[in-house]
């Protein structure tokens, strides 16, 4: 074994932690009031090249492997980016273009990665609907194929970027009968004929980034934009994209809690009550002790897949045991935040008080945590009847 | 970065366990009623040659590094914790002492001897009066002439009661010094072995050195540098009840997953019941965690890296789960559980000592948050 992250993934993480501090950070306080994206932001970061990290360099990506990418990620959000501004990261850059990197074909690929990569089109994934959430098979939204297009027709929910992205992933039932084989992946321009935004909803956390209903009435999507084989959609999408939705997507949780940690550091040190500062109070100790063991807990497992998935190792229980161990232990981590920032920490002008709020979603999104614990419980558990095949 | 065993080291993980599964499981239940040193356990493992583990091969040993050892340690608990104890007590805590510490006469009488198997270490730290708050400690070594006289009470000592050697930290008038001392060395005197709820064959006694004389051979790490030495000993101590401790979590678990697959209610397995399946999930996920965490702060240890807060927290973690992980057992296993027969219960009782041992859990939290703080 071996636990080192080599000089330059060291001096990539501090410089993408100084751009966030310095450029990204100042900005968050406005917009995650306003509720709004921050288009500033989203520029640098795509300037700085953080949604180019992934790709392949012919379609204007770096190439920066999974581990590397996480460590930018981590960086990013310890330096004060908002979590709303790297979950709208997450939608593009994991859930929307990882899915065209790996499966996409030729055409799709030049067509859609370089303004992925740099930033400049923004996406977002389709697969949750209103009765569709961790059941993920059980999509409604038909797509039936009418000579050279398909027409898509239902609504997805919940939708990160939903209002202002310029392209989709969308997951669509193709074939009922066919229950999991029957379900295709499209991607959908935001400017196809029956496509609409719903209303835009107003969220606990991550309120830099902006969720809607994606509707869907007579929508005429390209059969060239069909991902990947018909009927293949759900199966090839989510084995592509769940390990790295659960490492990359994960990274930021990562760096929030670190953030948190951070914070309330300087905090406990600089806040005096009864003659000390309540750094010395071993209370607060305990506290800052806890954060740190989950914190590091959290770096193994996240780390661990990210080298797995560098190194062609199938990684879905430790993707899954990753994204669990995390959000679980990430909810504590930001109590203790505001609980050691006492009164301030209720206010909304201190981190902690966001990172309170945008924790949260780690335990729901991209698979809640009872799910995360069924996947891996299914892998690990015999559940049939002795005698029973 | 590189998250697997060697190669080599996953031979070993196998074989050992394959070795462990037939010949130390079965006798764990009798170790823990016997409350008795486990001496054939001790034997056997010995041939395998795991006392040699980490012992350099010019003393006659493996020469193998921590990650290694740690390995064998954990699946020995996996198995029986008390056997894993006193194993990682003599070969860790006492071994790496003489190993590091110890003078070149020193090292070449003791270590072949321990990597035989043929002499057991023990580490003497703690007093009636000192535990956590080592630098209270009041045994006393007093120099006249060329020799030290040793004066004081070592409390719950690991291997007393069969400890060849025993390595111990005494104050030197305002310093610390460490000494290795032979067991035979006249004015030693182990006390009754203490009854305890758990680890009970890792048995533990108390020493009492009465005028015992010791020459400048016996220090470890020179005259007035204890504080440090032990500091480093203390690493390792750690780590090897992170292995231990990680091993009654697995330990735990495989009772559980057992039982859950084969125990039916409402016609079904447990484990087709999803909150006894979470529940066991839950144990293979912080069995894992900490088991990283463990490999991380040993490598750090290894690499010279700055780690005494990285071996804390691993060590916390490890300590928690084994806790946490033995009481979802117990759940699991409900009323079967309870039983004498079961493992359950053992487990559940062997696991609390590693919350204690090597440093509470609270004093390696301040350890954790001074490091953070930077007080």
């Amino acid at each position: 074994m071996e636990f080192s992250i080599n000089e330059e993934q060291q001096a990539f993480m501090k410089s993408v932690f100084n751009f966030s501090k310095n450029e990204i950070y100042p900005l968050m306080e406005e917009f995650e009031k306003k509720g709004e994206f921050c288009w500033e932001a989203w520029k640098k970061m795509g300037e700085f090249g953080m949604m180019a990290l992934p790709f392949p360099e012919e379609y204007g990506g770096a190439n920066a492997g999974v581990l590397t990418t996480c460590l930018g990620m981590e960086a990013l959000t310890r330096g004060g980016a908002s979590g709303g501004l790297t979950l709208s990261w997450g939608a593009h850059t994991i859930l929307c273009g990882v899915p065209i990197w790996l499966i996409g074909n030729e055409e799709q690929k030049k067509k859609y990665l370089p303004g992925i990569a740099s930033g400049e089109k923004l996406g977002g994934f389709g697969l949750t609907e209103p009765n569709a959430g961790s059941d993920a098979a059980s999509v409604q939204t038909t797509a039936v194929k009418k000579g050279d297009k398909y027409i898509l027709n239902g609504t997805k929910m919940f939708i990160t970027n939903g209002p202002i992205a310029s392209q989709f992933v969308v997951i669509a039932v193709t074939d009922k009968k066919a229950g999991h084989f029957g379900i295709s992946a499209f991607i959908v321009d935001a400017d196809a004929p029956g496509f609409s935004i719903g209303k835009e909803l107003d969220k606990m956390g991550n309120r830099t980034s902006t969720t809607s209903e994606l509707i869907f009435e007579d929508c005429e999507v390209p059969a060239a934009n069909l991902l990947g084989p018909e009927g293949m959609g759900f199966v090839v999408v989510g084995k592509t994209i769940l390990e790295y939705e659960r490492s990359c997507l994960l990274a930021a949780g990562l760096g929030g809690m670190e953030n948190t940690l951070d914070e309330s550091i300087k905090y406990a040190k600089e806040r005096v009550q009864f003659n000390r500062p309540i750094a010395q109070f071993q209370a607060i100790q305990e506290k800052i002790a806890n954060m740190k063991i989950a914190v590091e807990g959290a770096r193994m497992a996240l780390y661990r897949v990210a080298w797995m998935k560098d190194n062609n190792i199938p990684a879905m229980l430790e993707a899954c045991l990753a994204k669990l161990f995390m959000s679980e232990v990430g909810l504590k981590v930001a109590d203790d935040g505001v609980q050691i920032h006492g009164g301030y920490g209720y206010m909304r002008e201190y981190p902690v008080e966001r990172n309170y709020r945008d924790v949260k979603l780690g335990t729901i999104g991209a698979g809640t945590s009872e799910v995360q614990r069924q996947v891996i419980g299914k892998m690990l558990l015999k559940t049939k009847k002795k005698g029973a095949k | 970065m590189d998250f697997k065993l060697t190669a080599e080291q996953e031979k070993l993980r196998k074989s050992l366990s394959e070795f462990c599964a037939a010949e130390i499981g079965p006798r764990a239940a009798e170790v823990d009623e016997k409350a008795e040193f486990p001496a054939e356990n001790w034997k056997k493992l010995a041939e395998q040659g795991v006392m040699a583990l980490t012992v350099p091969e010019q003393y006659g040993g493996a020469g193998k590094d921590l990650a290694t050892a740690l390995t064998a340690i954990s699946v020995i608990a996996e198995h029986c914790a008390s056997t894993a104890e006193v194993v990682a007590t003599s070969m860790l805590c006492a071994g790496k002492a003489i190993e590091i510490y110890g003078s070149e006469q020193l090292k070449g009488r003791i270590l072949p001897e321990l990597a035989k198997g043929c002499e057991i270490g023990a580490l003497a730290v703690s007093e009636p009066g000192a535990g956590s708050d080592v630098s209270a400690i009041k045994t006393t070594a007093e120099k006249c002439g060329e020799e030290y006289i040793l004066k004081g009470e070592k409390s719950y000592i690991t291997n007393a009661t069969v400890a060849d050697g025993i390595v111990t930290l005494t104050k030197t008038g305002d310093s610390f010094t460490v000494f290795a001392a032979p067991k035979f060395a006249a004015g030693i005197c182990v006390g009754a072995p203490a009854r305890t709820l758990g680890m009970r064959g890792a048995v533990a006694a108390n020493i009492s050195f009465n005028d015992v004389n010791l020459g400048d051979n016996n220090i470890l790490g020179g005259y007035g540098n204890g504080l440090a030495v032990i500091a480093d000993i203390f690493d390792y101590v750690r780590l090897n009840v992170c292995a231990v401790a990680n091993g009654i979590s697995v330990a735990a678990y495989n009772v559980a997953k057992n039982h859950a697959e084969t125990r039916e209610s409402f016609g079904k397995p447990l484990a087709a019941h999803q909150i006894v399946a979470f529940r066991v999930t839950d144990m293979h996920v912080d069995a894992d965690v900490s088991r990283m965490l463990m490999y991380n702060a040993a490598w750090k240890k290894q690499n010279g890296e700055k780690c005494a807060p990285f071996v804390a927290l691993a060590k916390v973690s490890a300590s928690d789960t084994a806790i946490k992980n033995s009481d979802r057992c117990m759940k699991v296993l409900a009323s079967a559980g309870l039983s004498a027969d079961s493992p359950a219960q053992r487990i559940y009782r062997d696991a609390r000592l590693m919350e204690i041992a090597g440093g509470t859990n609270d004093i390696l939290r301040q350890i954790i948050a001074r490091d953070q703080l930077e007080l």
